[in-house]
């Protein structure tokens, strides 16, 4: 008892640090607070603008990185090509190629970033992109009469002709079905996959 | 004012009159006179001789005096030339000052001044006496500028006479000459800068002079003179010319010389001395020189210091330390008449490449520090030309450089520039790995022995031939260097080992050569290669040291032991694959550019282009312009072809141009002992032969390849007994007749079972036109096919069939878009072997077996500009009725153009996929067209009850009912439903190629479909699954809801498990789209789902998987839940409490069991727990009342309570106790009975169980150990023995012949034989 006591009296000082915390949690995977942070401070410099914080923008984060998890996952399972790792410093260098390495990094030093989490993050964009155009891509169709309709919607007063526009035409009708595709795969998924919002405020 | 008048009036008066004096004074020329009168006065009291003027001119306005034949007599006779005289002097004056009456003498030129100096042997002069006391000026002049032109200085010494022209001019001359009487001397001082004087002998010299000069009776002495030019500098100081009976000069010098006024060169130079001339035989100089930066010859900044002693005909340089950026020498010269030269000193590192770069000009890569004695000597004007004799005893030591050769060694050599010869006392230098020892006179005969490792120490010299190399060889040559240094020749032994030339090896070549500037020859010469021995001697005429066209060659080489693929790829024909060794000989004569070979030459066992051979005999004749004659005989075990031939080479054309004429025959060959044939053909045999003889022109067209124009051919070759796989082909006989300009060809065959005539006339001209026809019958199909497919198809060639007809060609056998023709096909039938021939009626196979497709009317095709038109072309057959029509080009502008429409049988799809049984009707509308490369098919196509079904699936689809349309590259499904597994399925989608891919799309939605799998379990399912992707990657992805799932009594749950544990077998799938399909299907039951089977009851279960992997490799992911049921286990009824099997592994399937069965016997409730993976789950157990495993084994196996006292013995050993358990397979794995592995092994017996129901006839109950086999599905075959006794044996044999009934033979052990009849009935 007296010994309790004791112990009890010595851990008031010894206060903990939380490190990190889980916010969500799908199927085997997690997504942590950190990582809703860091994806918030991504999306705001590569857009250019200041990072937000507030619980809207890090709803949207959280339902980002569910999307994101959801297809690594499924890249994992079905062994889709990922980025090699030796190619990811060419895919920065691209990225720093108007500014400079050491303007980008001070950049993201403003931003609370280091440059092997924007490295990682143009990764699984291009992970992202691989997957869609693997997956999805391939199994659009695009009739001759899509794109007559398309022109027809779009393009009718224009001057161009709809020889000079049929490649361009086909390839965003070919997009927009490969998203929309995407876009009802994720949603299967995430009925499918048992989501659990540890931060109930993340919750949508 | 009239003062005034008078005061100017006077002034005028007193100006004008002495004015109008002056003028009448000058006017009249008493002036002149005066003045004239005055300058005799003054020149004779300056000079104490006698002065004349001639004529006077003064012209006051310019104030310029001109005197003409200016005379001062001296003491000389008056018939003698006088002191001095000059034929005009000119003068221009300046007043400079009126009060002291000055006068400056701007100017003054003289013509012709001659100074006239008599020296009589008592040493007096014809220089006037001066009588006055004290010192007298005689002469100060000060000349701003003066001019003496053609001057002459005269001078009588002792009788003789000498003359020296002189001119002089300047500026600023200062000249003054003063009498001494009391030292009766002239003392003098002359400066004038600048000065230039001009003199016979040393040119004109800018000179700055500043002299002092003192004139005695006897002596003249200088006590300093200046002279300046415009880089150099000297003074004399203390010159005396003393005794002018016979003058000696002394005095001093110093100089600073600038070598570029007075040679070429630069630098500077001083030197200072004493010197002594009284005559040029008697003089003395003695100097010390040094000299900086100093050019000379080819040396440049040259530092030397020397001492100097010269007198007539011998001039001494001692103490001589010179230094250059090539070296230094210290030693001593001697000069002796001004002729020959004596140099004797000492070289002291002197760096021998910077050396030669200055002498020679030349560059060379091998450098040494040069050290040692060095004498020269020869005449000095033979040093241009080098006629010198120099020796030395040099020490070479290597330099530490990164680009040069090091040397070492030790030269002494003299150099005769004479006789152009270098003679060497033993000499030796090495190199890094070269030993270089050399004696004797180089020019006329030197003695040198060099040896070394490494021919880059020659590599400067030898550089272009940079492709030698010695690998761990050496090299070595003893011999002599006669004759002139600009024409030597060498003769002497060569030995090499291990040289590399142009990657060749050579172990050894040794020889005996002779070389100099006009040829080179070689005697005795050997080389080694392996197992290769050459002998070489010939010679070979330089121009130059260098061969050319015109040098004249004769050489012999015999060749032994030769391995020719060696021999060949050293020659550089790497490609050429003959391989083989023998002998050769060979005589080359001629010229380099016009040859002559005579060679002949026996191989033995090698390969010719992969055919082996015993032997081949050659001999050719080479004649660059006449005729080269060959004779080849090629032997091959039995095979003998024999050529002869002739080649005449066209004058002046390229080589191996010109014409040819052969003659080859060969006996009878076995085709499958043709090397090229069997690589072709490995299955082909038969026996073929020829004869043939013939003439080609070969000649080389603009990019240098030959080219064989055909001139005559005349011939035959057979072919018989042919087969190609096992199929006769029949015999061939091809002739050829040349008549003229015309080949005729004729070719019978009786191949492919065919009667075949081809009959031909080409035209021997441009291009080759041709007119050939040929006709066939009875053509087989499929040995047809297989003579054109490649060996590795022709064993999938299922089809076979008869063709008839003729074909006739025009055109041009070299172009063949330009021949034309027809094809006529009168009888054509075709069909397939794929049809097993147990085929039952009605089935599909059938229908492929019994299908002919046959021509209806004549197919006709013509040819024209590389056109192949359809003009008819029926085919009809069981069910198939189809046209082709349109055309086809064999270029890329003309492509397909063919259109296909009819109906066809669709049986005939498994001609073509033997893995798929197909029938059905199918209607085409077709049509290609579009580039070779890049066809494009457009039409439509309809399948009307259609069946497909993919061998080794269980389920195929019946009453199909489809529309395609082809677009393009697209093939679009329209509709396509059929049946399957009594349910139903509908497919669209669109498959289209893109980028050398298939992309598709296919969906498929199936309602109540049948699916069976494994032994005994069927499934039946809705489904909706999307196969989407390309030909490199595709996904299936959907789902699938099952309805209901039927296990067969028979099937054992354990074996079903086991069985799904290990590897999917996917029936029969090949690399392909299906092994890149990627699979994400989700299988879900349905809410009302029924598990039929008889071994359990009322199972409620969901699944809830997700089929994940690809087709060829897959898994399954998810749970199936069992939430009530029960089981039947040997008589046993367990109520499932809990059950799930789980599938956690992502790379293979993987079901993990968790299974609580439950079940009550004899009071006794008995809890069995099953869990873990399928290939080794543990059984536990547990019960209540608590009872021991062996209790409850013989519980559940024989119904015994642990509490009942009558059995003896009741428990029974637990080893036994594990196969008294049933009749699970699971339960025996679990338990890994060792006597079922090993049943298992030899008896394929898959089941152990404890029977306590069976009895023997005495009906006593005992623990026995039974093996079941189920022989077929209705025989059961059962072996029983007690375990505790191995007499104890029982042999049952259980037939049931319905459902209820069955019969059962039992063979006791004591050899009862009992049969007896089983009635069963189930009550639900």
């Amino acid at each position: 008892m007296r010994a309790g006591l004791v112990f009890a009296l010595l851990a008031i000082p010894c206060a903990g640090v939380i490190v990190d915390r889980i916010a969500i949690s799908l199927g085997t995977q997690v997504i942590t607070d950190s990582e809703i942070d860091q994806r918030i401070r991504l999306s705001a410099f590569e857009n250019g603008v200041t990072p937000d914080f507030s619980l809207a923008s890090r709803k949207l984060a959280a339902s980002r990185l569910i999307d994101e998890k959801l297809v690594e996952h499924e890249m994992t399972i079905g062994r889709y090509p990922g980025t090699p790792e030796d190619k990811k410093p060419a895919l920065l260098a691209a990225y720093e190629k108007n500014r400079g390495p050491a303007e980008v990094t001070r950049q993201l030093a403003v931003y609370g970033l280091a440059r092997e989490d924007l490295m990682n993050d143009l990764a699984r964009q291009q992970d992202l992109l691989t997957f869609l155009s693997l997956r999805f891509r391939p199994a659009v169709q695009v009739s001759e009469q899509d794109v007559q309709n398309y022109y027809r919607q779009h393009f009718a007063e224009s001057k161009l002709q709809l020889n000079e526009l049929r490649g361009a035409i086909e390839k965003k009708i070919t997009d927009d079905r490969a998203d929309a595709e995407l876009d009802q795969w994720l949603k299967d998924h995430r009925e499918r996959t048992r989501i659990t919002y540890l931060e109930k405020d993340l919750e949508p | 004012m009239r003062r005034i008048y008078y005061a100017a009036a006077a002034l005028l008066l007193l100006l004008g009159v002495p004015a109008g004096v002056c003028v009448w004074y000058i006017e009249t020329g008493r002036l002149a006179a005066e003045v004239r009168a005055r300058i005799v006065t003054e020149l004779e009291r300056s000079t104490g001789g006698k002065a004349e003027i001639g004529a006077f001119h003064f012209d006051w306005r310019t104030i310029t005096a001109e005197v003409d034949h200016t005379v001062i007599h001296g003491t000389e006779p008056a018939s003698s030339i006088p002191l001095f005289s000059a034929d005009r002097i000119f003068i221009r004056f300046r007043i400079a000052s009126l009060v002291k009456r000055q006068i400056d003498l701007v100017s003054v030129s003289v013509e012709s001044p001659r100074v006239h100096l008599a020296v009589a042997e008592d040493g007096s002069t014809n220089i006037p006496d001066r009588r006055r006391s004290g010192v007298s000026s005689l002469l100060d002049l000060r000349i701003g500028r003066f001019d003496a032109r053609a001057g002459l200085l005269l001078a009588d010494v002792n009788g003789k006479s000498a003359s020296q022209p002189w001119s002089a001019r300047g500026h600023d001359l200062i000249v003054s000459l003063d009498y001494d009487s009391s030292g009766r001397q002239y003392r003098g001082f002359l400066s004038c800068a600048p000065l230039r004087v001009s003199a016979r002998g040393i040119g004109s010299m800018d000179l700055d002079a500043d002299t002092q000069i003192t004139i005695n009776r006897d002596r003249i002495l200088i006590s300093r003179a200046d002279l300046k030019s415009a880089g150099s500098e000297f003074r004399l100081t203390n010159v005396i010319i003393s005794n002018f009976a016979a003058p000696v000069v002394t005095a001093r010098y110093t100089a600073n010389i600038s070598p570029g006024e007075f040679a070429t060169g630069h630098g500077s130079l001083q030197t200072s001395g004493d010197l002594r001339f009284a005559s040029p035989s008697n003089y003395e100089f003695t100097a010390s020189a040094r000299a900086e930066h100093f050019s000379f010859g080819p040396f440049r900044n040259v530092s030397a210091t020397a001492s100097l002693h010269a007198v007539p005909d011998l001039i001494e340089l001692s103490n001589i330390h010179a230094s250059s950026i090539e070296g230094r020498f210290v030693g001593a010269a001697e000069v002796s008449k001004l002729q020959k030269f004596n140099l004797n000193g000492r070289l002291e590192h002197v760096q021998a490449r910077r050396a030669i770069e200055t002498l020679a000009h030349k560059s060379i890569e091998w450098d040494a520090w040069l050290s040692g004695p060095f004498r020269a000597s020869g005449r000095i004007a033979d040093i241009r030309q080098g006629h010198i004799v120099a020796n030395g005893r040099l020490t070479a030591t290597p330099v530490d450089c990164a680009r040069c050769v090091p040397v070492n060694g030790q030269i002494d050599a003299k150099f005769d520039g004479i006789t152009q010869t270098i003679e060497f006392s033993r000499s030796s230098i090495s190199l890094p790995s070269t030993q270089l020892t050399f004696s004797g006179v180089f020019g006329r005969n030197l003695t040198v022995e060099a040896n070394t490792r490494d021919l880059n120490d020659f590599r400067p010299a030898i550089g272009k031939w940079n492709q030698v190399f010695l690998k761990e060889g050496s090299a070595s040559f003893a011999g002599t260097v006669a004759g002139p240094l600009e024409d030597p020749s060498l003769a002497g032994h060569v030995t090499v080992t291990n040289l590399l030339i142009h990657d060749q090896k050579l172990d050894s070549f040794s020889g005996d050569i002779a070389a100099r500037r006009s040829s080179i020859s070689l005697a005795r010469g050997s080389v080694v290669q392996g197992t290769l021995r050459a002998r070489a001697s010939g010679t070979l005429a330089l121009s130059d040291w260098r061969p050319t066209n015109e040098s004249a060659i004769d050489a012999n080489l015999q060749v032994s032991g030769a391995d020719l693929k060696t021999l060949f790829a050293a020659a550089g024909a790497k490609d050429l694959e003959f391989s083989g060794s023998g002998r050769a000989d060979a005589h080359v004569a001629g010229t380099i550019g016009e040859p002559r070979l005579n060679a002949s030459a026996t191989l033995m066992r090698g390969t010719l282009y992969g055919q082996p051979y015993d032997s081949l005999n050659a001999r050719v004749q080479y004649q660059d312009s006449g005729a080269q004659l060959f004779n080849v005989v090629f032997a091959s075990a039995a095979k003998r072809v024999k050529m002869t031939g002739e080649f005449h080479h066209t004058p002046g054309a390229p080589p191996l141009a010109g014409e040819l004429s052969f003659n080859a025959q060969s006996n009878a060959m076995a085709l499958n002992q043709i090397a090229l044939i069997r690589a072709r053909q490995p299955d082909l045999h038969g026996l073929a032969q020829f004869h043939s003889e013939g003439a080609a022109r070969i000649r080389r067209n603009s990019a240098g390849e030959l080219t064989f124009d055909l001139l005559r051919l005349n011939g035959d070759a057979s072919a018989s007994r042919i087969e190609l796989a096992g199929r006769n082909l029949g015999d061939a006989r091809l002739s050829a007749d040349t008549k003229g300009d015309v080949l005729n060809v004729h070719l019978d065959s009786n191949a492919a079972q065919a009667s075949i005539h081809v009959s031909g006339a080409v035209s021997l001209a441009p291009g080759y036109p041709v007119n050939a026809s040929a006709t066939f019958s009875g053509a087989g199909l499929n040995a047809l096919a297989t003579l054109i497919a490649r060996p590795e198809q022709a064993g999938e060639i299922d089809f076979d069939g008869t063709a008839a007809g003729e074909v006739a060609v025009r055109g041009s056998l070299e172009d063949w878009r330009r021949l034309s023709g027809s094809i006529t096909v009168p009888q054509f039938e075709i069909y397939s072997l794929a049809a097993p021939g147990n085929c039952g009626e009605g089935s599909a196979c059938a229908g492929i077996r019994n299908f002919r497709l046959r021509n209806s009317g004549p197919l006709r095709f013509s040819l024209a500009g590389g056109i192949l038109s359809v003009e008819n072309a029926h085919f009809i057959g069981p069910q198939t009725d189809i046209k082709v029509s349109g055309n086809m080009g064999f270029t890329e502008r003309a492509g397909y153009n063919l259109r296909a429409e009819g109906d066809v049988n669709l049986a005939l799809g498994s001609t073509f996929a033997p893995e798929l049984e197909t029938g059905g009707d199918m209607h085409v509308n077709a049509a290609l067209r579009g580039a070779l490369n890049a066809p494009d098919l457009s039409g439509r196509m309809e399948i009307r009850n259609g069946s497909v079904r993919y061998s080794g699936f269980a389920n195929g689809i019946t009453s199909v009912n489809a529309a395609l349309v082809f677009n393009g590259s697209r093939a679009t499904i329209q509709n396509f439903s059929g049946e399957s597994g009594g349910g139903r399925v509908d497919v669209g989608g669109f498959a289209a190629l893109t980028g050398g891919l298939i992309a598709f799309r296919l969906d498929a939605k199936t309602t109540g479909v049948r699916l069976r799998f494994a032994e005994g379990v069927s499934v039946v399912s809705d489904s909706h699954v999307t196969v989407a992707g390309t030909s490199e990657r595709s996904e299936a992805a959907g789902t699938v809801l099952i309805h209901r799932v039927t296990i067969n009594p028979r099937a054992d749950f354990s074996s079903i498990f086991a069985r799904s544990a290990q590897p999917v077998k996917t029936p029969t799938v090949q690399a392909g789209i299906l092994s890149k399909l990627n699979l994400d299907v989700q299988i879900s039951t349905a809410p009302d789902v029924a598990l039929e089977t008889s071994v359990a009851q009322r199972i409620e279960a969901d699944a809830n998987l997700r089929l994940r992997g690809t087709a060829t490799n897959p898994t399954l992911l998810g749970r199936v839940n069992i939430t009530s049921g029960e089981l039947m286990f040997f008589g046993n009824k367990y109520t499932i409490t809990t059950g799930s099997v789980s599938f956690l592994n992502p790379s293979r399937i993987d079901p993990v069991l968790n299974v609580d069965l439950e079940t009550r016997a004899r009071g006794v409730e008995v809890i069995l727990t099953i869990a873990g993976p399928i290939t080794k789950p543990s059984v536990s157990y547990r019960s209540d009342p608590p009872l021991q495993f062996s209790d409850i084994v013989a519980l559940l196996a024989t119904g015994r309570s642990p509490y009942d006292p009558g059995l003896p013995g009741g428990t029974v050993g637990q080893q036994q106790a594990f196969a008294q358990l049933g009749a699970s397979q699971l339960i025996g794995e679990a338990i890994q009975n060792p006597a079922s592995g090993r049943l298992q092994r030899f008896f394929g017996v898959s089941k152990v169980k404890i029977d306590p129901q069976l009895t023997d006839v005495t009906g006593s109950p005992e623990s026995r150990l039974t093996i079941e086999q189920q022989v077929t599905p209705d025989i059961l075959f059962t072996y029983i023995t007690d375990v505790s006794s191995t007499s104890t044996q029982l042999i049952q044999v259980e037939w049931a012949f319905n459902r209820n009934w069955s019969a059962i033979v039992t063979r006791e052990e004591n050899g009862y034989v009992g049969l007896d009849f089983a009635y069963r009935k189930r009550f639900r």
